[in-house]
């Protein structure tokens, strides 16, 4: 028994609260991860985007 | 009637009145339509999470889970599985790609957004229809319960009590915006959580912890504390399983007034905050209230209907059992908190749908910043007053319209939206497909009242055939625009960029190189010198 409950009641029920805030911690690290990722991306597609205006502005 | 003292007046009044005075005050913050309608695009991480979770969770919290619980035991607890997961599939899922491609497309509204990923003269039209519809059912419902609430705790008469407290709401909805329903969510977020907790710690005790709760429970009656539900009811029933925790899991992500908060989100980066709050927040305002059903079965046994009691008094019996007059009373204000936090959003956003995707698009398509914001202003009132009226004249049943307007919304726009920012060939044919064959499904399930007979809850069977109409229409339609793909892979920061505009990263090179490599790619040295890229 674990508080007074069959192991797999307790395991279907009461184990989610922990098992939630232990995903959205390694959630955070994921997202972290992919943030700084995402940042090198914007920053390299805005130079791309700044140059693509720029050769526009040059033909013209 | 529990309450009706002066403690219960007065306590509500200051916080009544404390609701209107952020309507005020955000009222003078509001100045273009983006802040009344989307607070600025500039809702941080806290309020993100606080607003999302309150819009989500209604009086039900306080009231009919505890009494569900009450009376089937552990079993209802599989609501409170999914549930508890919600804000980890919502924000993971929706969050950071929603706010790209709503911001890139320029959108204030969820419906526009749709409109605009999907474009297509029909689409607005079922969106807005099906979305105005099942929200003003609602905002209906909430009105109703707000009402019920005050007056069954006060005794005021019904009328009275709907008219004060939908009133307050339509008030600082009406003046503050968007500001004023995130900073008001803020606040009862805090009060809702803060007297569940309050309340949990002192039963706790009473029953001797969480062992001794379940061990008094299963010498009263062992199925109490079994996977099946008492009596075993439900006892092999996966389907029925599956359906309470999958509706709560991913049902959000399909409810327009919720989905609405990743477009206010101030960046993309604080989705990640975003699910750690949310989800903090989740595991202790939706596992308590189950549980204070339980231990409502052990504390208060004059509630069982069998009895003549009422078991959706179990908190407030509780709170009234266990606390001083003046927290007790903050009880009720927590459950007015709880309804009022879904009220203002939905309202909310029946005001953003007739200001920007009605009055915008077919009565004025010039409108400026300064109307659009007082059509949708004087949208929100008359929604609320009408709603008040016929909650006077005829109201319905609170319950059904709830999980009528929940199912069929889910149902219909689920599919659309995480198909929006996950798959590029989701395209107008899918979108049309999936709202009219979510909505008529959900409708002609509960109109035939096929749950029962078939185990089969109107939100699961309206999902499925939703998501199977998005992928089979999407299949056979014309695929999405090469803008609107490049525009999707840019939400997903996916874009191929040039070999020569990436950033230089090398992982296995010391930092110093790195560094230099850094440099001679920023300052154009190579290319200067007419060396070429590798």
């Amino acid at each position: 028994m674990i508080f007074g409950l069959e192991p797999h009641v307790f395991f279907a029920f009461l184990s989610w609260p922990v098992t939630y805030i232990v995903i959205a911690v390694i959630m955070y690290f994921v997202m972290a991860k992919h943030d700084k990722e995402e940042e090198e991306w914007e920053k390299a597609y805005d130079k791309w985007q700044a140059s693509l205006k720029k050769e526009g502005g040059e033909s013209e | 009637m529990i309450g009706g003292g002066v403690t219960e007046y007065v306590v509500l009044m200051i916080y009544l009145i404390g609701m209107i005075g952020i309507g005020v005050y955000w009222a003078k913050h509001s100045k273009t339509s983006e802040d009344y309608l989307l607070g600025g695009r500039k809702i941080g991480s806290v309020l993100t999470a606080l607003t999302l979770q309150t819009t989500s969770m209604s009086g039900y919290m306080f009231m009919g889970g505890p009494a569900q619980t009450y009376q089937d035991g552990y079993f209802t607890l599989w609501y409170a599985v999914g549930d508890g997961g919600g804000a980890i599939f919502n924000v993971g899922i929706l969050g950071k790609r929603m706010r790209r491609l709503s911001y890139y497309l320029g959108c204030l509204s969820p419906i526009e957004y749709i409109e605009k990923r999907y474009p297509g003269p029909a689409t607005r039209v079922i969106a807005a229809a099906i979305a105005i519809c099942f929200v003003y059912g609602y905002v209906l419902a909430q009105f109703l319960s707000a009402g019920k609430t005050m007056s069954a705790l006060l005794g005021v008469p019904l009328p009275v009590a709907i008219i004060i407290g939908a009133g307050v709401i339509v008030f600082y909805t009406f003046a503050g915006g968007y500001l004023a329903v995130a900073w008001t969510d803020f606040i009862q977020g805090i009060v809702m959580v803060c007297s569940m907790v309050m309340i949990f710690v002192l039963a706790w005790n009473q029953v001797g912890g969480l062992t001794g709760l379940n061990e008094q429970l299963t010498a009263l009656d062992p199925t109490y504390t079994g996977m099946w539900g008492r009596g075993d009811a439900y006892l092999g029933q996966w389907g029925v399983v599956a359906g309470a925790v999958g509706v709560y899991l991913i049902g959000y992500m399909g409810l327009p007034h919720v989905v609405i908060r990743h477009m206010a989100m101030e960046s993309p980066k604080l989705a990640k905050q975003t699910v750690v709050i949310a989800t903090v927040w989740n595991q202790m305002f939706i596992f308590i209230p189950y549980i204070m059903g339980l231990m409502g079965i052990l504390l208060l046994p004059q509630l069982d209907p069998a009895k003549g009691g009422d078991p959706e008094m179990v908190v407030l019996e509780l709170a009234y059992m266990l606390l001083p007059g003046v927290l007790a009373a903050i009880v009720l204000v927590a459950i007015m908190s709880a309804i009022m936090s879904t009220a203002d959003a939905q309202l909310m956003l029946m005001g953003t749908m007739l200001g920007r995707d009605i009055y915008q698009r077919y009565i004025n398509k010039n409108a400026t910043d300064k109307q659009l914001m007082s059509v949708s202003r004087i949208c929100i009132l008359v929604v609320g007053v009408i709603s008040i009226i016929i909650a006077l004249i005829r109201p319905p049943g609170v319950f059904d319209l709830v999980v009528f307007s929940f199912s069929t919304l889910g149902s219909s726009f689920l599919p659309s939206y995480v198909g929006a920012v996950w798959w590029k060939r989701g395209n107008t044919t899918g979108c049309v497909a999936s709202m009219i064959c979510g909505c008529i499904v959900s409708i002609i399930w509960e109109a035939a009242d096929l749950a029962g007979p078939t185990g089969m809850h109107t939100f699961f069977i309206g999902i499925i055939v939703s998501i199977a109409a998005y992928v089979i229409g999407s299949l056979v339609g014309k695929p999405p625009t090469k803008e609107m793909q490049d525009m999707i892979d840019r939400a997903a920061c996916k874009t191929k960029i040039p070999a020569g505009f990436a950033t230089v990263n090398y992982k296995d090179i010391a930092p110093e190189t790195n560094g230099v490599l850094t440099f001679l790619k920023d300052s154009n040295y190579m290319e200067e010198r007419g060396f070429q890229p590798v």
